[in-house]
């Protein structure tokens, strides 16, 4: 039975390796071509899906069209010359900054709780376990919350990163980027939000000398190691 | 553009983290190399690629892992075991390998890529948690991957609840210079996991999508 399901789904998976090697990180986008409501509305919902550990979804997504504000964050980022005269920021259609809450609270748990009593339609008694589970958790790991929760945001990265690939919108993921200098454009800190991870995304220029470049990948016989 | 879109929304409704897997539902060897092709093709910062993945069959070694994972069955039933890891040490060789390799595949002098070297370099050279950008790395490689097992109805248990000192001594990590990062169980679900069937738990889009 499962090798008949699994060979109907390998069609799909190899639609996703097709996709994975068509993407690159774009440097120049076509100014002239800007993702649809429809299209980015479905992205939205991608992201809103992505897994997070223990359900907890501390991300925001904030979702930047304006090309004014795209041009100050552009020259918060430090990049490499690319030859291009702008920034993919600036070229792009929008750019998704990846976000979590500046700092972690226990509140976030009990909201949580609250709406995962709502959704399954349970008593917050009956979550009693589950919550105290969180909460020990998050006092085991208080040192680490903060880096953990960027962690959750490339999760999602990752999923959206891939989920564009497959729709053959192009992408460009950007990490090194002074995070209060998009706090500052953004007004991050007063929605009590900082920044982690950011992504351009639209079509790619004809323009785009590295869309021709080679993939350099390592083989998976370096990668795995089994034991 | 829409209905590529819609397929992967379908692919990431259907999954959810599995508690309890199939024993006897084994993954095809096929299938399993293209969700580690999938893996491979990950986006990664400066494209270096600071990954390895472990694949533990041994079932005994599973057995003794099972301790290290606070005794959740996944690592065990599920048809195959995946362990995400980073150097456990980054060394400046890392970057030089990697420039190498580019030259390599792009048939370009090692010389030419002097700006990107300084680029990247500067980062790395920089940052003061290179432990926490390279396991944030395996994340990427994460959302990745559990959505290409979602496409391909394959279930998966992400595993952040376990010991990465215990799995390292079991799996003999460090003399490799590695260092566990993220645990997937991978196979198929079980008929008897209540959690299969219970509502996704989401926040609206209005709650987690700012536009500026």
């Amino acid at each position: 039975m499962y090798a008949l399901e699994m060979s109907m789904m390998l069609p799909a998976l190899y639609n996703h390796l097709d996709a994975m090697q068509w993407r690159y990180a774009t440097k120049q986008f076509d100014v002239n071509q800007k993702l649809d409501k429809e299209i980015m509305y479905a992205l939205f919902e991608i992201l809103r899906l992505t897994p997070t550990t223990l359900g907890l979804q501390l991300w925001r997504f904030v979702v930047v069209a304006d090309p004014e504000l795209r041009k100050k964050l552009a020259k918060h980022c430090d990049h490499l010359h690319s030859g291009h005269q702008e920034h993919h920021m600036e070229s792009a259609s929008h750019v998704i900054v990846f976000c979590r809450p500046s700092a972690f609270e226990t509140a976030l748990i009990d909201k949580h709780i609250e709406h995962v009593a709502y959704v399954r339609d349970q008593s917050i008694n009956e979550l009693h376990a589950y919550a105290q589970n969180l909460r020990n958790w998050a006092e085991t790991t208080a040192d680490s919350l903060e880096s953990w929760m960027d962690q959750q945001a490339f999760i999602a990265l990752g999923s959206f990163i891939a989920a564009c690939a497959a729709a053959r919108i192009d992408s460009s993921p950007v990490e090194n980027f002074s995070k209060d200098g998009f706090d500052e454009v953004l007004g991050l800190s007063e929605a009590h939000l900082r920044a982690v991870v950011a992504c351009s995304i639209g079509v790619r220029s004809p323009q785009d000398r590295f869309a021709k470049e080679k993939k350099v990948r390592y083989p998976l016989d370096d990668l795995i190691i089994s034991k | 553009m829409k209905t590529q879109l819609d397929n992967y929304l379908d692919a990431l409704n259907w999954r959810y983290s599995t508690k309890v897997f199939d024993p006897a539902a084994k993954l095809s060897e096929e299938t399993f190399t293209q969700l580690l092709d999938a893996a491979r093709l990950s986006a990664s910062s400066f494209g270096l690629q600071l990954w390895k993945f472990v694949v533990v069959k041994n079932t005994e070694l599973r057995q003794q892992l099972l301790a290290e994972t606070y005794g959740q069955t996944q690592v065990v039933d599920a048809s195959h075991l995946l362990v995400l890891c980073r150097p456990n040490k980054y060394e400046p060789q890392m970057l030089q390998a990697h420039l190498e390799k580019i030259a390599e595949v792009r048939k370009v002098p090692v010389e030419s890529l002097d700006g990107f070297k300084q680029y990247a370099g500067g980062y790395i050279a920089k940052s003061q948690t290179l432990d926490i950008w390279m396991s944030s790395q395996l994340y990427i490689v994460l959302g990745n991957l559990l959505s290409a097992c979602a496409i391909a109805k394959v279930d998966a248990c992400p595993m952040e609840g376990f010991s990465k000192d215990g799995y390292d001594r079991v799996l003999g990590l460090e003399a490799l210079n590695l260092r566990s990062g993220l645990v997937i169980p991978m196979g198929y679900r079980g008929t008897n996991d209540k959690y299969a069937t219970a509502a996704k738990v989401r926040y609206s889009l209005d709650e987690i999508v700012i536009t500026k």
